[in-house]
């Protein structure tokens, strides 16, 4: 009975292809705005995440997320190094100069001091130029999307000349860092340079970067950093999770993507409800008739499920696939370059459509379920 | 014409409702429908005609009285097993012939077979085979919507005797058509349906068709209140 099901589904092919696109522009407005949601959220560790040789980042106590730092001691870089367990330990510095070009054109950026000896803590990617140049005196390396925003219209270039609080700096690389939360100019310098930049104030050091010594598990060694120094001491991974709930906590985000989501959920429900109840009911007749001449309510029940599930499974690869070529168009755009689709999102979204299709089949169900066959007998 | 009984009525009531809203629909039927032969249920509408067939189907549960269809007492089956005894023993016609309008005549015709679990094209071959005996060769594979009302019964009847049931129901089989075309519908149902190891049951209000009859019970306020039949006839 299983091809009955489907031909009802299909012969209906307005109510059909309504369901169908009912459920695709909810997929779509889900996976959209959830994946976006997730990309923005992710956006807030992302200098975290660039940082791949060091595993734990060590901070000031009251320190909550990346861009809230409160500089430590130099002494207490040795501390660290002190702890047992230590592989090794750089200094990382953060600050936020402001970015100018010769044209005029300027933009607060955020400037990354990497230890001096080592340049530990710089993203992998380099698009142009090399990490060594970083030694040259005033040289800095800066991503693509700020050096676009700096220098908008014009071609990737070295050797170019900005001004970073006043004074002289030499571009010598473009990186491909993780773009920013805000759309801010990402320049990568030496520790010293950085300083210099910002200006020299009592204490600098903003994080103190650790690798653990082969075979020390990072959690376990960051626990007894805290322990023996007093400092806050989290994994990469800590952090950024640390960075994501701070912004969901102290801002207005989750608020606004939470409603649209919960409108494209609503509008789903009701739109993709209502159709396939309509659906339903207009063909109870029809199901009067197979129940009447011995078709059982269990395979009715599996009739309807079929259906559901059908427009569910083809509105859902419909939707799913209209957002992928949507990020997969406005991935390489510098505003929302790493936005794509997430595989959690894209399964978070499947469950709720499915969920939406079978509470709308299980209200169709109950109709039909309590029809009396003799009802068919009524003309 | 057989003399044994395939369906047997004794002081069957129906009630809808209850206490003060309560309708008697059927008040103490006595009936016997036999193998072999066509009984016409005639009489006015809302004297029962339905009522009794839809009891007789086992699509309603007679509130009073027994009711032996086939040898079995319908109300004392599980639920389970009475559709199973209704999917295998009994064929269905409507008066608006209830054709699923997505699937072609042959499809709509197999459904009795698909729901018994024979594969689709085995099922289908047979609806086809059926329907070129009923004239409809060459329309198997129209949608109900391109078929005239007499070949929608047509399929329909496909579809209530594919399965080889031994008791037939019509319901109001020919109201939804014109007179010619009703007669034909008639005629092929005593020719194609009539069977000494089938009875058949047809509800009708339509006298046109009464000459088709082996035997015509007239119903009225939910009693029959008279019983013709050849094979009376025939013994006296």
């Amino acid at each position: 009975m299983n091809f009955v099901a489907l031909k009802m589904l299909t012969g209906d092919r307005a109510k059909y292809l309504g369901l169908i696109f009912t459920i695709a522009f909810c997929t779509f407005l889900l996976e959209n705005q959830s994946s976006i949601f997730a990309g923005i959220m992710k956006r807030t560790g992302s200098q975290i995440a660039d940082v791949t040789d060091a595993e734990i980042w060590v901070m000031d106590p009251k320190t909550e997320y990346f861009e809230q730092t409160k500089r430590l001691k130099d002494t207490d870089l040795t501390r660290v190094r002190g702890v047992e367990g230590v592989g090794w330990a750089v200094k990382l510095f953060k600050g936020n100069p402001v970015a100018r070009t010769l044209s005029g054109k300027f933009d607060v950026s955020i400037c990354l001091g990497l230890d001096d000896a080592t340049l530990a803590g710089a993203p992998r990617k380099m698009l142009l130029g090399s990490w060594e140049r970083l030694r040259e005196p005033d040289s800095v390396v800066i991503d693509k999307a700020g050096y676009v925003l700096l220098f908008p219209g014009e071609p990737l270039r070295l050797d170019r000349t900005l001004e970073l609080n006043d004074h002289r700096a030499i571009i010598v690389g473009i990186s491909d860092a993780s773009p920013p939360f805000a759309s801010y100019p990402v320049m990568h310098t030496r520790y010293s340079q950085a300083v210099n930049f910002i200006g020299r104030e009592r204490t600098q050091l903003s994080f103190v970067l650790v690798r653990p010594q082969p075979g020390v598990d990072a959690l376990e060694l960051a626990r007894r950093i805290e322990e023996q120094t007093g400092l806050r001491a989290r994994t990469g991974e800590q952090f950024e999770w640390d960075c994501v709930l701070y912004y969901l906590r102290n801002t207005g985000i989750p608020v606004n993507f939470g409603i649209t989501i919960a409108i494209a959920l609503i509008v789903g429900v009701v739109v993709a409800g209502q159709t396939f109840y309509i659906f339903t009911i207009e063909n109870l007749k029809q199901f009067g008739a197979l129940k009447a001449i011995g078709v059982t309510n269990w395979r009715i029940t599996g009739m309807i499920v079929l259906q559901a599930l059908t427009v569910g499974t083809m509105g859902f690869s419909l939707g799913s696939g209209l957002c992928a070529a949507f990020f997969a168009i406005t991935v390489n755009n510098l505003p929302t370059r790493g936005l794509v689709l997430m595989w959690q999102n894209a399964i978070g979204t499947g469950v709720a459509i499915f969920v939406v299709v079978i509470l709308a089949s299980l209200i169709s169900i109950r109709r039909v379920l309590v029809l009396e066959p003799a009802e068919v007998f009524r003309g | 014409m057989s003399s044994e009984i395939a369906v047997q009525c004794r002081g069957v009531q129906k009630a809808f409702g209850n206490g003060g809203g309560k309708v008697l629909a059927l008040r103490g039927v006595d009936l016997d429908v036999r193998y072999g032969a066509m009984t016409l249920l005639v009489g006015p509408s809302g004297c029962g005609k339905t009522t009794l067939l839809s009891v007789i189907a086992g699509l309603l549960k007679a509130s009073a009285g027994e009711v032996r269809v086939l040898g079995e007492h319908l109300e004392r089956l599980p639920g389970g097993e009475q559709i199973i005894f209704r999917r295998q023993n009994l064929g269905f016609v409507f008066q608006q012939y209830n054709l699923l309008p997505a699937l072609t005549a042959a499809e709509n015709g197999a459904i009795p077979l698909l729901a018994a679990g024979v594969p689709r094209g085995k099922a289908v071959n047979e609806a086809k085979r059926l329907l070129a005996t009923l004239g409809l060769g060459d329309r198997v594979n129209a949608l109900p919507k391109q078929l005239s009302g007499g070949q929608q019964q047509r399929v329909a009847l496909t579809r209530a005797l594919i399965h080889q049931p031994r008791l037939l129901v019509c319901d109001e089989p020919t109201a939804a058509l014109d007179a010619d075309t009703g007669h034909a519908v008639m005629e092929l149902l005593a020719a194609e349906a009539v069977r000494p190891e089938r009875a058949v049951i047809v509800v009708t209000h339509d006298s046109r068709i009464f000459g088709f009859a082996d035997t015509i019970a007239r119903m009225d306020d939910g009693r029959i209140v008279s019983v013709e039949s050849e094979f009376q006839e025939q013994q006296s």
